[in-house]
């Protein structure tokens, strides 16, 4: 089974942020996608976590932009 | 120019919140004299300092090695013009004797060395930041060293280069912070992910550190650092930098509070995902027959 690191969800917070979207409408889909079966206890948990708060991080570092300062 | 402008505009590109303020600063020192302000030469000022600007950030790009290289190399040449625009907007008002040149030499001379310096740094502690890092910005107290010349208000170099220095250091260490993610990807060092690397527990990557207490310690040095940037610019007396520093101070606790809660979801969410793998022979969803 696939597993997804800590490095990679923020790698996926700051370059594909659409990843999320998927997470948070559609959780049992996403977890299929990629390679985890979606448990009714996960489900859950997933409902609690705070996916336009992750959304976020990517406008606040806004890596597309560079260094501007 | 559009291409490295935060919102694609390269006229709005220097007014942006989180560009350094080259522009305003000469202005806003101008604003403490008791003077009618020379409107021809606040403008040389603004021309030369946004061919600077470019001229130092084609260099710097290059140095970095970002993605568009190929583009970056290719444009190249043009610093050639945007370092003479810069300089010669000077020599129209200052002739080749003139005090400011020496002050031009020390600033334009420190930030070279100091760009050249970092760009080899392997690691970065304290001292290299202050004296090394931090420098990379003297270039930004030329335009305001003209207007001390130009003005006559030279008792004025002292304290306003010293606060271009303090607000270098605090928008170099806010680059470190928010930038930390493409600088670790591209392997360049700064003091925010050389501390990282120092300060991390055994077994912990760079980025959990980050999400742990990095991001924390980062905005906390910064509104340290805020505090005593907004005394030294009551000392100064100028209204609209006391403003811009309140925008600023604004949209960093906004910034603050946003890595935060993105860093605790993506840490929750991480540990989710790691009861999946354990997980990884129960029953899914759909397969539970209900009753």
């Amino acid at each position: 089974m696939a597993t997804i690191s800590f490095e990679a969800l923020v790698e996926k917070a700051l370059h594909e942020p659409g990843f999320f979207d998927e997470l948070k409408r559609n959780p049992i889909k996403a977890l299929k996608d990629n390679g985890f079966k979606p448990t009714p206890e996960v489900i859950t948990a997933l409902k609690a976590v705070d996916f336009d708060a992750i959304q976020n991080v990517a406008i606040a570092c806004n890596p597309a932009v560079g260094p501007i300062c | 120019m559009s291409g490295i402008s935060p919102d694609g505009d390269p006229s709005a590109h220097f007014t942006h919140l989180r560009m350094f303020p080259i522009l305003q600063m000469p202005e806003w020192l101008v604003e403490t004299l008791p003077i009618k302000p020379d409107l021809e030469f606040q403008q040389s000022l603004f021309n030369s300092s946004v061919n600077g600007y470019y001229y130092i950030r084609l260099i710097d790009d290059v140095m970095d090695g970002d993605r568009k290289r190929s583009l970056e190399l290719s444009i190249l040449p043009a610093a050639g013009f945007f370092c003479s625009q810069f300089q010669s907007f000077y020599q129209a008002h200052f002739p080749q004797q003139h005090e400011f040149w020496r002050m031009f030499l020390e600033l334009w001379t420190a930030s070279c060395e100091s760009a050249a310096h970092d760009s080899s740094l392997r690691s970065v502690d304290w001292s290299e930041f202050e004296k090394v890092s931090s420098r990379k910005y003297s270039a930004a107290g030329i335009p305001v060293a003209a207007a001390c010349y130009y003005y006559n208000c030279t008792e004025l170099l002292a304290p306003w280069l010293e606060f271009t220095n303090d607000l270098a250091r605090w928008s170099q260490m806010l680059d470190d912070l928010l930038d930390w993610y493409g600088d670790r990807h591209d392997q360049r060092a700064t003091y925010f992910l050389s501390e990282g690397e120092r300060r991390k527990r055994a077994g912990e990557s760079v980025d959990q550190w980050v999400a742990r207490e990095g991001c924390m310690w980062g905005f906390c040095l910064l509104e340290k650092w805020m505090s005593a940037l907004h005394s030294r610019a009551r000392e100064l007396g100028s209204t609209s930098l006391q403003a811009y520093l309140g925008q600023r101070e604004v949209w960093l606790l906004q910034q603050k509070s946003e890595m935060l809660k993105g860093f605790a979801a993506i840490s929750q969410l991480a540990s989710i995902l790691e009861q999946v793998s354990l997980l990884s022979d129960a029953v899914p969803v759909e397969e539970r027959v209900p009753g």
